[in-house]
Parts: structure tokens; C-alpha cells; sequence
């Protein structure tokens, strides 16, 4: 847990070079972007210290306590093993509905280690439907995240909610080894790969400017599906704007183990000649199941 | 000064604070985010400027000192000529003077070191051509990163690039608290003392060479620290006190206040939770400039 600048409380096992990292990259007040309330920014990393998995969710927490900063900002960070978490492939939601579940400490103090926590994948999958911009916003951040390009991506007021739902798009065992973070400004000192922010502001250009970090701004002219898997993403837009999101979801967040691109392309295909009322239940185990 | 030049066969720059190599293009460095101008402007200067440090515990008044500090030497305060290089130079001072105008405290300064503000300025004490002229960088470092670093060092890389690369460091504690008898400015005062013997001591038994000015925060609420300083730092700050006297060989202790009075707003935030906001009534500047003069005399 952070308060922006330093660890409240950790559990017993964050070790101490995790704990600097941690500090590190929580984001401090004035760096959440312009969204409506309630607002909050989702992390997904890997700890350079000990190249374990972390999820940090941010949101406000009252005003900053000295009246002069705007909004105070805490952090949840989880962190998980690196091999579980890139097994599991677990979304935020899976986090949050977790730490939801959790009561709160009930002391605020270095010495009081937290309890450790179950993450259940798949606690939280449902995802809503959404209107075509939002969509195709989505599915396009899918694809860069996994393209591997350093870039900083516009995505408007809800770049929380794009993040969420392009991360719903992705297989769920290629979500581990992501490094990405949303709703908050660019920042070195995040360490991720991609950025999705609200807009390419004149401070986000200067601090790009010759990093090899590539500013997109998916709001006003989103480039088109590319990398491998652009045919299953074209899958995901398609089931989402047909109304089966939940069904998109519940089949990514069912594809962990050994995935291949090969493999995922084969089960769009499959999946591409299904019908709205079949997406559900066995028909999904079916539709994964590989030969091996 | 070769860290200054730019390889004509390959056009980088090192970064001045943590010396990674960056291309002509960056704006801020790619290791420690320093806004690389300060490189660029030394470069065009063909001398390495002398960094001076601006350290403090969170809330202690470091961006208010300094941007008043700078804002007097742009005004030529106590017969100093000072002169910005580059806007990024003046943007710390006019925030500043604005809020204070506004009746405000400036925000509060992000720990993200990429939004940390510097300013580079040359100075002179005016004096006719042979007066020496001082290429001075100032960074306004966040206290929680300050904070963060003394108490897990190499959380922020750059700050410890930073004070070893200083010609001179200024210290600010809140010689407020400090009256009122509570600990906290002593206690930090003497981990970030703590921290820079660590940098910068050499044998077991030598003293810290490099000048830092010691500076009373806030000492309107307590007159006694302008009267008699070193009593004020004895009594109150008696652990700061010992350490500097154990390990420094260039220490000086300065009062110094930049708000004349206060008033505080109450009321409830979003979440309904009681606030007491200060509101900077005036300024009243007092011993702003010393710390800085001594500071320079003994660089």
C-alpha cells in the first residue's frame, strides 16, 4: 500500500529493493489525468528488483494533507509470483475484487504486516458493452501492448476503462509480462512500456522528445489493427459490438497456459463462425481446446 | 569539461547531474529526467556550472525560499546581478510570486523527478568587470523523494548524483516545530545530515569539506533563532547540532522567514473531512539572501 510517496504497509515477503521500486513508481498527487470521478489509474509491471508481477490501482483519497498538492493519491499495490502471474494471466479486476474482499488494516504502520491475498482469476470477467469508438480504442491498445513498442496513447477521458478493456481482449495467459499503466501522465520514472493517458499534453512532448517513446493519439485518428494477433482482435471488436463482450471476455481469461499466436489465430477462426447463442460454456472449453 | 563537449562523431550529451549519454534532441535526460537545456546552456557558457542543493523535509518551505531567493537575485537584491538561462530558469520564481500574490502556498512539489523544477542563473555580487561570475544550478527536489532516498538509499538515483556532483547545499528545517519542541525537524535534519557524510566522507576520521548552509525555516514563529542562531540550533536542534560539529568542517546556521502572517481557512473537503488551509497573508522577507552569500563566498 502507498500514499503516493512512501509505503504505509506491506505484507511480509515484499522485500526491502521491491519496497524502493514500489515508491519509485507510485504516482504522487497531480499525476492522475483529467477523467470524470471516481478517479483512478490501474499499474501493470514487473518489478525490475526480482522480476515479480505488480498491480497497483489508484485513486483518490481525500486531499493532499498539507492543502496545497490537490488530491491526495493511494495505492494498492499487489504483488504476485512472476510465474503464476504470467500464468494466470489476472486482469485488475481480479485484483480489486480481492482486495474489495479485504478488511482494511487495522493499523497504518510499517510494523503491522498485511495479511497475504487469494487472487482468483476470472473473480471479475464480465465486461460491458461499449459504443464502436470505445471498441475499436480498445482492441487497437490490445495490440500495442503486445507489440512491444514504447508509446504513450491518448485514449481520452476513460483511459482507465480502454486499459480494462483491451486487457479483457488479450488471451489472459499474454497478459503476464505486460508493463503498462492508465490514467496516469507519462513519467519516466513509471517504467512502463506503455502510457494510456487522456491526451498527448506539451508536457508528455517534452519528455518524449528523442526517448523513442511514440505519442498516438487513438481519440482523433487510431491506426489501424496490426502485429500477429490483428486478427484476433478483429475477432474481440467484432464479438463486442455484436453484444457478446462477456463472452470475448470469459474466453481470453479461459486461454492461460502455453499460447502461441498460431494458436490464438487458429481459435479466431474457429471462433469467427460461431453464432451469438453458441459463445457460452462448453461451447468456449470447445473452442479452446488444442490438439496437441 | 568533457562531459560538456559533444562527440562531433556522435552527437550525444552528458546529462550534467548522472552523466548518461543522451541525443542533441532530448529535452530531459533519459536516466534521471534533468531537463538537459542545463547542459545545452552550459555548453554554450564553455564552463561547468556549480550546483547547488536545495534540501528539506516535505512541507518545510523549499520551493517558497527558493523561488524568493531567486526572485530577489533576479532583482538584484543585495548588490547581486543575476541572470536566468532560459525560461525553465524563471518558471519556479514566477509560480512562486504568484501564488504568494494569490494568498496561496505553491503546490506541492511532485515526487516524479521529471516535474521537479530547476533553474540555472549566472551570479555576481555587483563589483565592475573583475567581479567572478557564478553558473549556479538550483533543483527544487520534492521532500517526500528526499524522504524516500535517506531512508532506502538509490530509490531516486538522482538525488544521489545530484548532492555528490554539489558545490554547496542549503538546508532548510522548520525551526517552527523545532520551537514547539517536537522532534521530526531534528530527526530528519540529522538523517539527511547522516546521508551527505556518507556521500562525501572520504577517511574515518575527516570532516565533509563541501559548504552547507543550515537554514531556519519559518523562524518568524520563533524570533529567539534570528537573535541568536547557534543558541536556537543548540537548544532545539540539539542532535543536528552535534553532528555538524562532529563531522562537518563547513557548516553555518541562518534564521530565515518569507511569510509575514498567517491565517488559516477551515472547512470540509469532498469527502467530508475537516481541513485548517494556511493562507499566506503578506510576505515579509527576512534572511533569505545570507544563507546564499555565505554559501557562494565559501564555493
Amino acid at each position: 500500500m502507498g500514499e503516493g510517496y512512501r509505503l504505509v504497509t506491506w505484507s511480509a515477503g515484499v522485500r526491502p529493493e521491491e519496497r524502493s521500486e514500489l515508491t519509485r513508481r507510485a504516482p504522487s498527487h497531480g499525476a492522475l489525468c483529467a477523467q470524470p470521478a471516481p478517479r483512478r489509474a490501474v499499474i501493470v509491471a514487473t518489478l525490475q528488483a526480482t522480476g515479480r508481477a505488480v498491480y497497483g490501482l489508484a485513486r483518490v483519497a481525500g486531499t493532499e494533507h498539507t492543502q496545497r498538492g490537490g488530491a491526495r493519491i493511494w495505492t494498492d499495490f499487489f504483488v504476485g509470483g512472476a510465474v503464476a502471474a504470467r500464468r494466470e494471466g489476472l486482469h485488475p479486476h481480479d485484483v480489486q475484487s480481492a482486495l474489495d474482499g479485504l478488511p482494511p488494516p487495522k493499523k497504518l504502520a510499517e510494523s503491522s504486516p498485511l495479511t497475504l491475498v487469494d487472487v482468483a482469476r476470472g473473480a471479475s470477467t464480465s465486461a460491458p458493452s461499449r459504443d464502436g469508438k470505445s471498441v475499436a480504442m480498445a482492441a487497437v491498445a490490445a495490440s500495442l501492448l503486445l507489440d512491444g513498442r514504447v508509446c504513450v496513447l491518448a485514449c481520452g477521458p476513460a483511459s482507465v476503462t480502454v486499459f480494462e478493456d483491451a486487457l479483457h481482449m488479450i488471451p489472459a495467459t499474454m497478459r503476464g509480462g505486460l508493463q503498462a499503466c492508465a490514467g496516469l501522465r507519462f513519467s519516466p520514472s513509471r517504467a512502463v512500456i506503455v502510457t494510456l493517458a487522456d491526451a498527448i499534453d506539451p508536457d508528455t512532448v517534452r519528455a518524449t522528445r528523442g526517448q523513442g517513446v511514440e505519442c498516438i493519439d487513438l481519440v482523433s485518428k487510431a491506426p489501424p489493427l496490426g502485429g500477429p494477433l490483428a486478427a484476433w482482435f478483429a475477432l474481440m471488436t467484432n464479438w463486442w459490438l455484436s453484444g457478446r463482450a462477456g463472452a470475448a471476455s470469459e474466453l481470453t481469461s479461459r486461454m492461460t497456459g502455453d499460447w502461441s499466436a498460431a494458436d490464438v489465430l487458429a481459435v479466431a477462426s474457429r471462433a469467427a463462425a460461431m453464432g451469438e447463442q453458441e459463445c457460452r460454456g462448453e461451447a468456449l472449453d470447445e473452442l479452446i481446446r488444442r490438439e496437441d | 569539461m568533457g562531459w560538456m563537449q559533444a562527440d562531433p562523431g556522435d552527437p550525444q550529451l552528458r546529462c550534467l547531474i548522472c552523466e548518461a549519454l543522451n541525443t542533441m534532441d532530448v529535452a530531459v535526460c533519459c536516466e534521471c529526467s534533468a531537463p538537459m537545456a542545463l547542459v545545452h546552456d552550459s555548453v554554450t557558457q564553455g564552463r561547468a556550472p556549480q550546483i547547488i542543493s536545495v534540501l528539506g523535509d516535505s512541507n518545510v518551505g523549499k520551493t517558497v525560499y527558493l523561488g524568493f531567493l531567486l526572485d530577489m537575485l533576479s532583482q538584484r537584491a543585495n548588490e547581486f546581478e543575476a541572470i536566468p538561462k532560459g525560461a525553465y530558469s524563471v518558471d519556479m520564481q514566477q509560480s512562486v510570486v504568484a501564488s504568494m500574490t494569490q494568498r496561496q502556498f505553491p503546490e506541492k512539489t511532485a515526487m516524479e523527478p521529471d516535474r521537479w523544477n530547476w533553474a540555472y542563473y549566472q551570479a555576481r555580487k555587483a563589483g565592475g568587470r573583475r567581479s567572478k561570475w557564478y553558473d549556479l544550478v538550483m533543483p527544487d527536489l520534492a521532500g517526500e523523494s528526499l524522504a524516500a532516498e535517506i531512508a532506502n538509499p538509490s530509490t531516486y538515483r538522482v538525488i544521489r548524483s545530484l548532492l555528490t556532483k554539489s558545490a554547496g547545499a542549503m538546508l532548510l528545517v522548520d525551526a517552527a516545530l523545532a520551537a514547539n519542541g517536537a522532534t521530526r525537524p531534528d530527526f530528519f535534519a540529522l538523517k539527511m545530515m547522516g546521508y551527505i557524510n556518507s556521500l562525501f566522507q572520504t577517511k574515518r576520521d575527516a570532516k565533509v569539506q563541501t559548504p552547507i548552509a543550515i537554514i531556519l525555516c519559518k523562524a518568524d514563529h520563533c524570533p529567539e533563532s534570528f537573535d541568536d542562531t547557534r543558541r536556537f540550533v543548540q537548544g532545539s536542534l540539539g542532535r543536528l547540532w552535534n553532528l555538524c560539529e562532529s563531522r562537518f568542517q563547513t557548516v553555518e546556521f541562518f534564521a530565515c522567514s518569507a511569510v509575514g502572517s498567517l491565517a488559516y481557512a477551515t472547512g470540509a473537503d469532498d469527502d467530508g473531512m475537516d481541513y485548517a488551509r494556511p493562507i499566506p497573508l503578506h510576505t515579509s522577507l527576512q534572511g533569505v539572501m545570507e544563507p546564499f552569500e555565505w554559501l557562494i563566498s565559501k564555493i
